[in-house]
């Protein structure tokens, strides 16, 4: 039987010359978020500039790349978001082999209306049908695996529900054959803010699926803890990842995530040892 | 009731009541939309802050950055990508009740206009002081000094040239 071995990855939030410098030797993978990357100008679609993709590619070149979207809006009960998909289109048709892409369960519009943060839809059998839709199609379209990451809870689950999340998340795997991405930091919220035990998620998901985690650190603001990835680990996001990985198989890669707002204050010699923390877990996991 | 409009239902009341157009009721509780109208005021201000310097550290300096995010989210049908909605904010400050804010955004954004857009004509700003001390507080993250002063008139060239002088100049 061979070695398990899973890779280190860390978010590279822009075109940030130093931050790619200091994160590119330090991991295996490099995620993106297209969005971040994109040109939002007033007088035409956004899109990625050409500069800026020969960045992404040499990037790719050295290092696997993926991306994670914050943009698609994959369950707004009337579209997705058509210029997120812009920017996707353009990314996948530039050969910049990107190994599998994911966005959040969730939706970020209403009626084209941006809400200004990620909300998850109510797990009843129409949301499901119409999610599962959009991932056959995104699959279709664009040919590479495709993982959906539950969000940081706005609500508590309630009987607007037909079934639980880990449900909803297993039905979805099956009815699409996409994966999941897995953030430990994002159970820590819920557990938090709706004193949502882990292991409630933990033990009925099918953890075949989980194919990508994510970790980060955060803050309490008013009471809460947000779903903001501004500082580092905490033990206790490191030890549920510890626990994570020794529940689940076919995870590939763990990805550090760090907003570019936060690096100045975090500095690049702590995310350094962050990294280097990361791959010590990840190691004993081997 | 067909399943579709459940979801497009809950989705608009839940828009509604983030953005504090309208109570939610029932499934959006009031104790668990604070949760949801912080992040999401959290995630705006960072915006702003990351996509524009002066408004907001003079609202910041102000002790009215939450506030006045807080209006613009409620008023403003928001947009995707920073620089769309930094446009907007600036928009939304430009009209503040007080001079000050409203002329540092108009300011602002005719800056940014012209950076993003060599066509951009040359606009006149009316502030209600004399704009030196107050860029040099706000370039330091400070809150600007009050002082007596007349009126100035503040132009923006097409080459992002900034010049001022007193409005009673030009009235003459």
């Amino acid at each position: 039987m061979s070695a398990r071995r899973i890779r280190l990855g860390a978010t590279i939030d822009g075109n940030d010359a130093a931050l790619i410098g200091c994160v590119v030797p330090l991991v295996d993978v490099v995620e993106i978020t297209p969005d971040r990357w994109a040109s939002f100008s007033r007088r035409q679609a956004p899109r990625v500039e050409t500069p800026t993709l020969d960045v992404l590619a040499a990037i790719a070149a050295e290092r696997t790349l993926i991306l994670h979207g914050v943009g698609l809006s994959i369950a707004s009960h009337d579209r997705w978001n058509d210029a997120y998909i812009g920017v996707l289109d353009q990314m996948f048709a530039h050969p910049l082999a990107i190994a599998w892409h994911s966005e959040h369960l969730s939706f970020a519009r209403v009626d084209g209306e941006p809400l200004g943060t990620m909300v998850e839809p109510p797990w009843t059998q129409e949301a499901l049908d119409l999610v599962a839709a959009r991932i056959n199609a995104l699959q279709d379209r664009y040919g590479v695996p495709f993982l959906v990451e539950h969000v940081a809870r706005a609500f508590r689950e309630g009987e607007e529900n037909e079934m639980s999340t880990a449900d909803f998340l297993n039905r979805l795997c099956r009815k699409t054959g996409c994966g999941i991405l897995l953030d430990v930091y994002n159970l820590e919220c819920d557990q938090y803010n709706f004193s949502a035990e882990p292991s409630q998620l933990l033990d009925a998901l099918d953890l075949d699926a989980v194919r990508e985690i994510h970790v980060a650190g955060g803050v309490i603001h008013k009471g809460y803890k947000v779903d903001i990835h501004s500082r580092t680990l905490a033990p206790s996001t490191l030890a549920l990842l510890d626990q994570v990985l020794g529940a689940t198989r076919r995870v590939e890669a763990v990805i550090f995530e760090v907003l570019g707002e936060a690096i100045p204050s975090m500095g690049l010699d702590a995310l350094t040892l962050e990294l280097r923390r990361l791959r010590g877990v990840l190691d004993a996991h081997a | 009731m067909p399943m579709r409009e459940t979801l497009a239902l809950r989705q608009r009341r839940l828009l509604a009541a983030v953005k504090g157009r309208a109570s939610g009721g029932g499934y959006f509780a009031a104790e668990e939309l604070a949760l949801l109208r912080e992040t999401q005021l959290w995630w705006r201000r960072l915006g702003i802050m990351r996509a524009c310097r002066f408004t907001p550290t003079l609202l910041a300096a102000l002790g009215r950055l939450e506030d006045s995010v807080a209006e613009f989210v409620r008023d403003s049908p928001g947009a995707d990508g920073i620089e769309a909605q930094r446009d907007l904010f600036l928009a939304h400050a430009a009209r503040d009740p007080d001079a000050l804010c409203a002329a540092v955004a108009a300011t602002e954004a005719a800056l940014l206009a012209v950076r993003e857009n060599p066509d951009e004509t040359a606009r006149a700003i009316s502030w209600p002081r004399d704009p030196e001390p107050v860029f040099a507080a706000l370039l330091r993250g400070e809150r600007p000094p009050q002082a007596f002063s007349d009126p100035f008139v503040v132009t923006v060239g097409p080459n992002g040239r900034l010049e001022w002088h007193r409005a009673e100049m030009a009235l003459t």
